[in-house]
C-alpha cells in the first residue's frame, strides 16, 4: 500500500481535527465543545448523509444492482456478528462476547461519512443508495445479540433468564434516534429530489464538511479519553478490535467483487463491514445484556477501531478494494 | 407538615423508562428528572461528553409516603442491583 494513499486521507482537515482532539486529551488542554453541540452535528450529519442519499437514489431509482447491493450489507450485518460471537466465546464470558459480537456487527455513521469524504477527496464515485445500506447494516447485529441473550445466557446459567422486553429493545433497535433520522431524511431526500436538495444544499451540502470537522474535533475529545480504560481490556481484546475490521473489510469486499459490485460502493461496504457501533448498539446491549461490562465494548469500538478506522482503515480498505478492481 | 419519604436515585440514563416504569407501578407518579449529571464514582470520573448515553447518568428525587415507600423498597432494591446506581432515602417534611 502505498504511503501516498494513507497520507491522502490522513490529511484530510475534518481526520486531523479528530487527532488534534486527541492531543488536547493527553496534553492536558481544556479544550472542550459546549454540550450539546455534538449532538446537534451528529444529527446534522444524519440528515444531511440521508438527504443526499435520498435525492441520489431518487436520481438513480431502485433496480436489481442496488437491491444487490442493499442485500450485501444485510448478509454482512447478520453474519458479522455471528462469527465475532463465537470467535471472542473462545476466550470470554458469554454476556461481553454478545455485546461486543454486536457492536462489531453494527455500523459506525460517521465511519462511513469520512470513507465519503476520502472517496470525494480522490474523485471515485459511489451510489446515494450506499446511505440505505448503511441504515440497514445498523438493526440486525441488535437482533442477533437478542437471539444469543435468549439462547446462550439461559443455558449457560442454567436457569431462568428473567423475561427480557422485546418491545422495548425492538424500539431501540428499529427506531433508535440515528436510524429514524436517517431513514426519515432518506425519504425525504427521495420524494423531494432535485429541487429539494438544492433548496437544502447551502446548510447540508457546503457547510458538511466543516460540520464533520467539528463532530470529529469532539470524537477526538471522547476517544482520548476513553484510552485509560484499554488498560483493563487486555491484549486479546484490543487485538480483536483491530484484526477484526480488517477481516470483515476483506469478506465484505470479496463477496461485493463476486457480484460485480461498483468500486465506490464495495468501498464503502468494506468500510460499513468493518465499523463498530459506538450509539445504537451499547444502548441496546445495556438494555438487554446488562451484565455485559461496557468498560470493554465501548473503549473498544470508540478508542480502537474508530480511530484505526478512520486513518488507516479507510486507505487500506481502499487498497484491498484496489486490487480487486484494479 | 407531613412526614414523607424523600427517594433519590442516581441510575444509568439508558434504564430511566424501566426505573419509570417501576415508579409507576407503585403508583409514585410525580418526580423530579436531572439528566446527564457529571462527577465521580466507583468507575471513575463521568463526563456528560459521551456520544452514546451509555456513558451518562440521571438523577431522580421523588416524595413519597412511607407505605408507599415500603411497597417499592424491595422491588427498588432489585432494580440497583441488576442495573447499577445509587438510592439514597431520608426522612423528610414536608412544608406545603
Amino acid at each position: 500500500m502505498s504511503f501516498d494513499i494513507i497520507l491522502q486521507n490522513m490529511l484530510n482537515p475534518p481526520v486531523l481535527f479528530f487527532f488534534l482532539g486527541m492531543l488536547a486529551v493527553f496534553f492536558k488542554s481544556e479544550l472542550a465543545i459546549p454540550q450539546p453541540l455534538p449532538k446537534l452535528f451528529s444529527l446534522y450529519l444524519l440528515i444531511a448523509i440521508g438527504l443526499h442519499g435520498g435525492y441520489e437514489l431518487s436520481k438513480s431509482g431502485l433496480n436489481l444492482y442496488i437491491f444487490e447491493a442493499l442485500m450485501i450489507a444485510v448478509v454482512m450485518a447478520t453474519i458479522v456478528p455471528i462469527y465475532s460471537f463465537f470467535i471472542l466465546k473462545t476466550k470470554m464470558d458469554v454476556y461481553n462476547s454478545i455485546a461486543i459480537a454486536a457492536t462489531y456487527g453494527s455500523i459506525s455513521a460517521v465511519t462511513f461519512i469520512t470513507g465519503i469524504t476520502y472517496l470525494n477527496t480522490i474523485g471515485v464515485e459511489y451510489g446515494g443508495y450506499m446511505v440505505a445500506s448503511m441504515a440497514l447494516m445498523e438493526s440486525p447485529a441488535i437482533v442477533i445479540g437478542l437471539v444469543f441473550a435468549a439462547l446462550f445466557i439461559k443455558s449457560s446459567n442454567g436457569e431462568e433468564k428473567e423475561k427480557t422486553d422485546f418491545k422495548e429493545i425492538f424500539r431501540e433497535a428499529f427506531l433508535n434516534p440515528s436510524v429514524f433520522l436517517l431513514v426519515g431524511a432518506l425519504i425525504i431526500g427521495i420524494l423531494t429530489g432535485e429541487k429539494g436538495w438544492h433548496s437544502m444544499e447551502p446548510l447540508f451540502g457546503t457547510l458538511f464538511k466543516g460540520m464533520l470537522a467539528f463532530f470529529l474535533l469532539d470524537m477526538g475529545l471522547v476517544a482520548a479519553r476513553k484510552i485509560h480504560e484499554l488498560k483493563k481490556v487486555g491484549v486479546f481484546l484490543i487485538a480483536f478490535a483491530l484484526i477484526m475490521p480488517m477481516v470483515n473489510a476483506l469478506v465484505a469486499t470479496g463477496i461485493a467483487y463476486s457480484l460485480d459490485i461498483h468500486k465506490g460502493d464495495a468501498f464503502l461496504l468494506a468500510l460499513l463491514s468493518a465499523s463498530a457501533s459506538y450509539i445504537a448498539v451499547p444502548a441496546a446491549m445495556r438494555l438487554s445484556v446488562p451484565e455485559a461490562n461496557p468498560g470493554l465494548y465501548l473503549p473498544l469500538s470508540l478508542a480502537v477501531t474508530f480511530p484505526f478506522n478512520i486513518s488507516l482503515g479507510i486507505p487500506l480498505y481502499y487498497f484491498i478494494v484496489n486490487l480487486f478492481w484494479g | 407538615m407531613k412526614n414523607m419519604k424523600k427517594v433519590e436515585i442516581v441510575f444509568e440514563a439508558v434504564y430511566l423508562n424501566r426505573l419509570m416504569d417501576l415508579l409507576n407501578k407503585h403508583k409514585i407518579l410525580k418526580y423530579s428528572l436531572i439528566r446527564d449529571l457529571e462527577g465521580r464514582g466507583s468507575h471513575g470520573f463521568k463526563m456528560n461528553d459521551d456520544v452514546t448515553c451509555v456513558g451518562s447518568n440521571d438523577y431522580i428525587f421523588t416524595l413519597c409516603e412511607e407505605e408507599e415507600f415500603l411497597a417499592l423498597r424491595e422491588e427498588l432494591r432489585s432494580f440497583i442491583r441488576r442495573y447499577g446506581g445509587k438510592c439514597f432515602v431520608t426522612d423528610t417534611m414536608m412544608l406545603l
